[in-house]
């Protein structure tokens, strides 16, 4: 909201400079964002926050400059000259929940004309247009009291009445903007006898406004229910200086006193000849909210030890009425504070006007709680992951989980479109769904960093995908992403491309650091991925995810051109497999001893079918298995791999004999041929 | 005996200013420094001298030693720098081969430093769902349906009363639904609002959110707690000052700002020449956020907070986009490690 510097000066004598002034309110929570010197004033650009409706005018504003620096305020005039009574207008209110009060004043033998200088100036200090003076008239009130009032011209009323109703299916207005609106029953509007003339709170409309060649003027002064003016502005897509205010709350006391003050000026600057008296319809105004305050409360939240004087002369200086009794003050409320309704918000306004620099900073009780890590385990195992990932050479990426609802994935993955999240409000189709899978985001982050020349991508995402639970209930899981292309290190002489055994290996690391020893990749073609380098992952015996080669054809629809290994694991068997604990075990006593194999075996033989032959074979004797050489090629009969193995041998009590092992090495030859049909070499 | 001293150094210098190689120089060490090189020999010679002489003329002959030692010391540094490459030569001005390391996601690195604050406060670290009810967003919270407070949460839907969370506080009332006080937890969360995305705006954002709740909870706490936070993350010197503010969960309510640590309070584009950049929210929990979990308002109070991740990273590292933390560009990925 805009406010005049010298304006406020109208209505209370202070001395503060402009600045000066504006740091005060800030600190009292009216903030002055800028101020804006002009034409001798000082226009400052203020935020009213949603619950002080009493601050959107001036002499609101008036009323903390008082209470800030304990001055006095000077009244608002509303004297009437003298002149003829003419007739009450006809009032209705048909909605009585939707307006609770509607005053109606007429002025007759006005003379619409310009806007004396100093109106005109405080109109435009406001940021509003000038139309001509009985209408500036107006919003000099709504400036001045933060009371939206509205002139008709009483001539151009059907019948010359006025009806408040909610609209009938299929009616229109244009209004004052000249924008033709539809209407309906969830729209308060004021009507004549024949059709709406104005949106009640909103806008008036344009066949009714005030020109310059009207004669007689209806003054409206009125008081809607605020969330219905909030629902009609919304849906009819307006907001003006009135809405802002009914969905605020305005002060329903104050609606006759602002009328009349209308009255009084639009009667001296229009020339008119006669006002009625007013229609004075609806409830009479709630009386005063009363609280109970208790001084003991006010410190105990606050922290301070303000005394009960000092806390009831704030209230007072505030405008409300305060009685003393002892630790206890009673407090009544006028009704242009409505937003005070119990001791909780007594208590606010103490602290403000008794200033948040002044209460203490203090640790005391708070400072004894919570002992000890407060760290939950499943936020200690994401660190220790990440930590794994980023220590692994990985960078943390963070997508949005919002997406398009592509059907080329739904259809991979086989989701139903019905499964997918999707938003009822989007802000556009790229961001419509909440995701099934992360490797989108993944592949757009390559997409992005290939085509800006950053060739070596290797990122993670600790993320979440979500889904329907039982069909249903939206929900959402934790998920790791992790996708790899480009070169395999920096190392400037040695380029070497990345591939899917590099991505293993990140898996292997962070379930090693993780301490899971009950995963097992599992070969099965997945979608998405390449027939030819594809796994799932399981941790004890239950499916957590997959790994493998993205598929060319995906790769394609985000114009990649290189190779990109990916895996998708969900986070909470990992989380609840993973040991933190460490613990020693002893080293061993004895020495091993290893045996190398060379076979050449069906390319369909796994290393796990032969590290388990193998194992097998063997017992606990054979403490690790591992290959160490792989070859296919014109060497090996086609369809055939070359591969060695190392094995080491170690008994838990003893030293083996060269005997021992060398029998046992014999064993395993023997089982991998028979086994494998291998060829020992 | 003094000028004997002089000549040998004289000599044991030209000496090892013409040797040629490192095997020259061990020859020239034994032969003056040895156990029966020249010094050692005078050294050997200091008992037969008048006992008046023995202090000074020992003391010299041991200085001597040292400029002889360091003498040899830096020759063999000059041979070792001799132009003469050998086979194994690395040339180290080649770089080196960079062990692999990735970074944080910065909005990672930054809610852990501000948790980490908390968590030597003793809070103990709380998450929550992101996908959330009407509830949890805003009834429990104190925000009416039909109220203009709820403008400031403007929210994407999904299914019914289930919504993408626009702040992090469902989680404060979902802790007090099972938890009893007293307790200090805080919240990091990703959060959802409809907002155009722009240099300062984005649909998804970050934030942390922190709850306290005993008996005798107050306003002066708050300050407390906020200030120890506020000047371990931007530095012992900020100012830190608390406004009057409004949000529907908490009263008295404040917003709380930090003196401007790049212009040091005088103003600049950052601050908008205020001198004062805007960090958080915070304020006495409402006694209607109380009654939504059955707590009793006359028994405990508390005070929240909450702050926008994005906004402190940018702050923090002088990060003009926002765009940029979504689009994870490796290079400024990288900027973190």
């Amino acid at each position: 909201m805009k406010i005049s510097y010298n304006w406020l000066k109208e209505y209370i004598n202070f001395r503060a400079d402009p600045q000066e002034l504006a740091d005060k309110l800030t600190m009292a929570g009216l903030e002055v964002k800028g101020i804006d010197g002009k034409n001798g004033d000082f226009i400052y650009e203020a935020e009213i926050t949603s619950n002080r409706p009493d601050w959107l005018c001036l002499y609101g504003i008036a009323r903390e400059i008082q209470a800030l620096y304990g001055l006095k305020l000077k009244p608002i005039k509303a004297k009437l000259s003298k002149s003829a009574k003419s007739e009450k207008p006809s009032i209705t209110i048909e909605d009585k929940k939707g307006c609770l009060k509607y005053v109606g004043i007429l002025i007759d033998g006005v003379q619409p004309a310009a806007s004396s200088k100093d109106l005109a100036q405080k109109i435009e200090s406001a940021g509003l247009r000038q139309v001509n003076n009985i209408v500036d008239i107006t919003n000099f009130c709504l400036l001045e009291s933060g009371q939206p009032l509205h002139a008709f011209d009483y001539d151009k009323l059907d019948g010359g009445k006025i009806i408040v109703r909610r609209a009938r299916k299929g009616e229109e207005i244009v209004t004052i903007d000249g924008v033709k609106r539809a209407l309906d029953g969830d729209v308060l509007v004021i009507a004549d006898a024949k059709r709406p003339v104005a949106i009640a709170g909103i806008m008036g409309g344009r066949d009714t406004e005030v020109g310059f060649s009207t004669k007689k003027v209806l003054l409206e002064s009125a008081y809607f229910d605020p969330a219905l003016i909030r629902r009609a502005a919304k849906k009819l897509g307006i907001s003006s200086e009135a809405s802002y205010r009914f969905e605020r709350n305005v002060d329903i006391g104050g609606c006759l006193a602002a009328a009349e003050r209308a009255v009084s000026l639009i009667f001296d600057a229009a020339k008119a000849k006669s006002v009625s008296k007013p229609s004075d319809l609806g409830t009479k105004g709630r009386g005063a909210v009363k609280i109970t305050l208790r001084i003991c409360r006010v410190n105990k939240v606050l922290g301070t030890d303000i005394p009960a004087s000092e806390c009831a002369s704030i209230l007072k200086s505030l405008g409300l009425d305060v009685k003393s009794k002892g630790d206890v003050l009673a407090v009544s409320v006028p009704s242009f504070r409505r937003d005070l309704k119990e001791e909780v918000d007594l208590i606010e306004e103490i602290s403000r006007i008794y200033g948040y620099d002044k209460i203490p900073e203090t640790l005391s009780s708070i400072q004894l709680w919570g002992k000890g890590t407060q760290k939950s385990r499943d936020k200690i195992i994401e660190d220790a992951a990440r930590e794994t990932l980023t220590g692994a050479g990985l960078n943390e990426v963070i997508t949005s989980a919002l997406r398009y609802n592509d059907p080329y994935i739904r259809q991979a993955l086989s989701i139903a479109d019905t499964q997918v999240l999707k938003v009822q409000n989007p802000l556009s189709s790229e961001s419509e769904v909440l995701r099934s899978v992360l490797m989108c985001g993944m592949l757009d982050v390559i997409a992005y960093n290939l085509n800006r020349k950053v060739p070596d991508i290797k990122i993670f995402e600790l993320g979440k995908s979500y889904f329907y639970k039982d069909g249903s209930v939206p929900s959402e899981k934790g998920v790791l992403a992790i996708a790899l292309c480009g070169t395999k290190e920096k190392d400037w002489h040695r380029k070497e491309a990345v591939d899917v055994f590099d991505l293993k290996g990140v898996i292997e690391a962070l379930f090693l650091k993780l301490r899971i020893d009950k995963c097992e990749f599992e070969l099965k073609p997945l979608p998405l991925f390449s027939p030819a380098a594809s796994a799932i992952v399981k941790i004890g015996g239950r499916e957590i995810g997959g790994l493998g080669k993205v598929d060319k054809a995906l790769l394609d629809r985000y114009g990649i051109k290189t190779c990109v290994f990916a895996a998708e694991l969900e986070l909470e068997p990992i989380y609840s497999h993973a040991k933190l604990e460490r613990s020693f075990s002893e080293l061993p006593r004895y020495p091993s001893s290893s045996r190398d194999i060379s076979l050449i075996v069906d390319d369909k033989i796994t290393n796990k079918d032969i590290v388990g032959t193998i194992k097998e074979a063997c017992g606990e004797l054979a403490v690790n298995v591992n290959p160490f050489d792989l070859y296919r090629g014109e060497q090996v009969p086609k369809g055939c791999k070359s591969i060695l193995y190392s094995v080491e041998y170690r008994a838990p009590g003893r030293t083996l004999t060269d005997e021992e092992v060398n029998s046992l090495d014999k064993k395993v030859r023997e089982v991998l041929v028979q086994r494998f049909n291998a060829k020992i070499r | 005996m003094l000028d004997k001293i002089n000549a040998l150094e004289a000599e044991a210098k030209g000496e090892i200013k013409a040797a040629g190689d490192s095997k020259a120089l061990d020859d020239l060490r034994t032969k003056y420094l040895g156990r029966k090189g020249l010094v050692t020999e005078l050294l050997g010679t200091i008992a037969s001298l008048p006992p008046e002489d023995k202090p000074r003329l020992g003391k010299e002959l041991n200085a001597l030693k040292t400029r002889l030692d360091e003498t040899l010391r830096s020759r063999q540094t000059e041979l070792s720098r001799s132009p003469v490459i050998p086979k194994d030569f690395a040339d180290l001005t080649l770089p080196g081969f960079s062990p692999p390391s990735g970074s944080k996601h910065p909005l990672t690195k930054t809610i852990d430093d501000i948790c980490s604050i908390f968590l030597g406060m003793g809070f103990k670290v709380v998450e929550g769902p992101e996908i959330e009810t009407e509830f949890y967003n805003f009834e429990a919270l104190n925000i009416a349906l039909d109220h203009p407070s709820r403008d400031a949460f403007d929210t994407f839907y999904i299914k019914n009363q289930y919504l993408l969370r626009s702040h992090t506080s469902p989680v404060q009332v979902r802790f007090m639904e099972t938890e009893k006080p007293p307790f200090k937890i805080i919240v990091p969360g990703r959060v959802y609002r409809p907002d155009a995305v722009d240099a300062s705006h984005s649909f998804m954002f970050h934030q942390v959110e922190g709850l306290v709740v005993g008996d005798g909870v107050t306003f002066a706490d708050l300050k407390g707690a906020l200030s120890v936070f506020l000047r371990g993350y931007f530095g012992a010197d900020v100012k830190v000052r608390f406004r009057p503010h409004y949000f529907p969960f908490t009263e008295p309510s404040a917003e709380v700002d930090v003196s401007c640590f790049i212009c040091g309070g005088k103003g600049c584009s950052v601050c908008g020449r205020k001198g004062w950049l805007e960090i958080l929210g915070c304020g006495m929990v409402h006694p209607n956020v109380f009654k939504a979990v059955k707590y009793n308002p006359e028994k405990v109070t508390g005070f929240a907070f909450g702050m926008g991740v994005e906004r402190i990273a940018m702050l923090k590292y002088g990060i003009n986009d926002m765009r940029l933390f979504f689009e994870n560009d490796m290079r400024f990925l990288e900027q973190f490690r």
